[in-house]
């Protein structure tokens, strides 16, 4: 069953994808908020684990990745390496597989900092691939760039991006000088038996792609994207539907002084508001700990993904190093009573430990991905739970 | 002072059971010019050598830290009163990880393999005295100590003194040993082990014949 929603903000995270269109105002192309998103029901992995689990990953010609083969992930996976090796790159592909939907990519841009207001295109060649030309590796827009997984509920998804052979001239009457050959951009995903393929097209002026296709349910967060918007629409839902308790549990045994949790009209804004010790008043979580604030994003987005995906990027950021442990007990225990498989990314070698003395007692949950820039590429090692954990006691430099 | 983390980024690594032949191996190994290897014991959380039982968790660091493809792990245990047992006990170590290294099947034989990403690995055990004797470091340092004999009356009086019925060979020499750097460091008569080995005035020469089997077998491991 299916339900098509034209709610905007309801597809912050998972959907179909119907129509993207970045309007061209004059000579400058527009993004417009007109996408509608079909929302099929989450799946609910049952067999195997009980849960949904990637199990393999697959890159080629994407990003930093010339080619890459992730065999054996595991329930708690933990990505290191140094700044620009390919990290989030990793975790932004997973996500960029998880819809049918090319929005996610601008999305994922925004996460980099781009496009934080009006996407703004020149009417030429060079303007519109820019967009998409560093989702190849090296650039290189000749050849496919190919993602894929295998998950225990769908079996394979593949997701191929590549510009099409065939090139369209577009001439806009009103200033022929901007002339152009355009190369359609193609989104190609296969899910099972089902296959999507999303071009994104220059019409009228606009970019215009269409399609749709089983999401799936992963959720990412950057340290950018914290969305007081989404939390607040994540903290409804949950909230009716009797389920917000735990989340607020959660951020009570990390944040005892926050006394409760609710959704509060502040300047027109639907906000998450809370009530803090030694006050009479709500204050806008925004306003508080910037660590409370990614603690509530990560706890709601868990309970609002069961048998789901969530990859954080740079997890540690915000917290306070000595609520590391805690927090990390709370993620895990989140993802557990979620059914969650997690990614998530880590400079820190201090939020590493405590991943690892949390995870102690159950290593073949755990696994850590060494990323590596060298010679134009990126690598990532893979490495069993125990061994980590024997190389964090014994303080040896796992991050590389 | 900040606490570093180590690094992994040597080809070859030698893996003791405590921070004595750990700094005696250190210094052996620079003053034969032998390079590539770096040398450690399995640790536990407060930093201290697991002894013989930390062989794996070495190789368990190394396997997650390597910043370079290691071709070769040398365990160097001692043989205690139970020489072949203690060789057993250490080579299984090799096989805990459950990354294919290959098990040696005799002391001092150097087993080659393919690791679990199919690279070249090479695996030995080395057992401390070299005759798969009883003893241990202390057995072996005591037969490089020249100085002693200038002390051997005063220290065998003192060990037959203290003697206990029953005392294993490598505790006899650990009392023996203790006794002469006693006596040879009238400064700090408790000088530890480990920095009497790497203090300028240890009285044996790191090039005493009695180490050659040491230096001649990591000089030959290498692939």
């Amino acid at each position: 069953m299916s339900l098509e929603l034209r709610v905007t903000f309801l597809a912050e995270e998972v959907g179909g994808f119907d129509t993207c269109v970045l309007a061209r105002n004059e000579d400058r192309a527009v993004v417009r908020s007109s996408q509608s998103f079909v929302l099929d029901d989450q799946p609910q992995a049952v067999e195997n684990d009980g849960y949904l689990m990637i199990q393999r990953f697959h890159a080629q010609n994407f990003r930093c990745f010339d080619s890459l083969q992730l065999d054996g992930l595991r329930r708690f996976n933990f990505v290191v390496g140094e700044s620009g090796s390919g990290k989030s790159a990793l975790l932004e592909s997973i996500f960029l597989l998880s819809a049918a939907n090319p929005e996610l990519y601008f999305r994922i841009r925004r996460t980099r900092g781009f496009g934080e207001g009006n996407l703004e295109l020149q009417a030429n060649k060079e303007s519109f691939t820019s967009l998409f030309r560093f989702l190849f590796h090296n650039g290189d827009i000749s050849s496919i760039a190919r993602l894929s997984l295998h998950d225990n509920y769908h079996g394979n998804r593949k997701l191929d991006i590549y510009f099409e052979g065939q090139q369209s001239l577009t001439i806009p009457l009103n200033k022929p000088e901007n002339a152009f050959v355009f190369l359609p951009l193609s989104f190609k995903w296969d899910v099972g038996n089902l296959v999507k393929e999303i071009t994104l097209e220059l019409k009228d002026g606009s970019i215009k792609g269409t399609g749709s296709v089983l999401p799936h349910p992963v959720h990412f967060i950057s340290p950018r994207n914290v969305s007081s918007r989404y939390d607040a629409f994540l903290f409804s839902s949950l909230s009716r539907s009797m389920k917000i308790q735990k989340v607020i549990e959660v951020i009570q045994r990390i944040y005892p002084y926050v006394l409760s949790l609710s959704l509060e009209i502040i300047g027109g804004e639907t906000l998450i508001g809370a009530q803090i010790e030694g006050t009479d008043e709500k204050f806008p979580i925004n306003d508080l700990s910037g660590g409370l604030n990614k603690l509530i994003s990560i706890a709601l987005a868990i309970a609002s993904n069961p048998s789901g995906i969530i990859l954080i990027d740079e997890i540690e950021n915000g917290f306070y190093y000595k609520n590391y442990r805690e927090v990390m007990n709370s993620v895990i225990a989140l993802c557990e009573e979620y059914s969650v498989q997690l990614f998530a990314s880590t400079h820190s070698a201090e939020f590493l430990t405590s991943a690892a003395e949390a995870l102690e007692t159950r290593t073949k949950d755990f696994l850590l991905l060494r990323t590596k820039y060298a010679q134009n590429k990126s690598e990532v090692t893979r490495i069993e739970g125990r061994w980590s954990l024997s190389a964090i006691e014994q303080n040896a430099e796992v991050r590389g | 002072m900040p606490r570093y983390k180590e690094v992994y980024d040597h080809p070859y690594h030698i893996i003791v059971e405590g921070s004595d032949e750990r700094e005696l191996l250190k210094r052996l190994l620079i003053s034969r010019q032998i390079d590539e290897y770096q040398v450690g014991c399995g640790q536990g959380e407060d930093d201290r050598c697991l002894g013989r039982s930390g062989f794996y968790k070495r190789i368990e660091a190394i396997l997650a830290s390597t910043t370079v493809d290691v071709k070769g792990y040398i365990i160097v245990a001692d043989c205690d009163d139970d020489p072949l047992n203690r060789f057993k006990d250490a080579a299984e170590h090799f096989e805990k990880p459950k990354a294919g290294l290959p098990r040696p099947k005799t002391a001092f034989t150097k087993t080659t393999g393919k690791d679990q990403n199919g690279k070249e690995v090479r695996t030995a055990v080395i057992m401390i005295p070299e005759s798969l004797t009883d003893g241990g470091l202390e057995t072996l340092l005591l037969s490089c100590c020249k100085e002693i004999k200038d002390y051997e009356k005063c220290i065998d009086d003192f060990c037959t003194c203290v003697q206990r019925p029953g005392r294993r060979k490598l505790d006899d020499d650990k009392v023996r040993l203790r006794a002469f750097i006693a006596a040879t460091h009238k400064d700090d008569p408790s000088l530890a082990l480990s920095s009497w080995v790497t203090s300028n005035h240890r009285p044996f020469d790191l090039k005493h014949p009695t180490l050659n089997f040491l230096a001649d077998f990591f000089s030959a491991f290498k692939l």
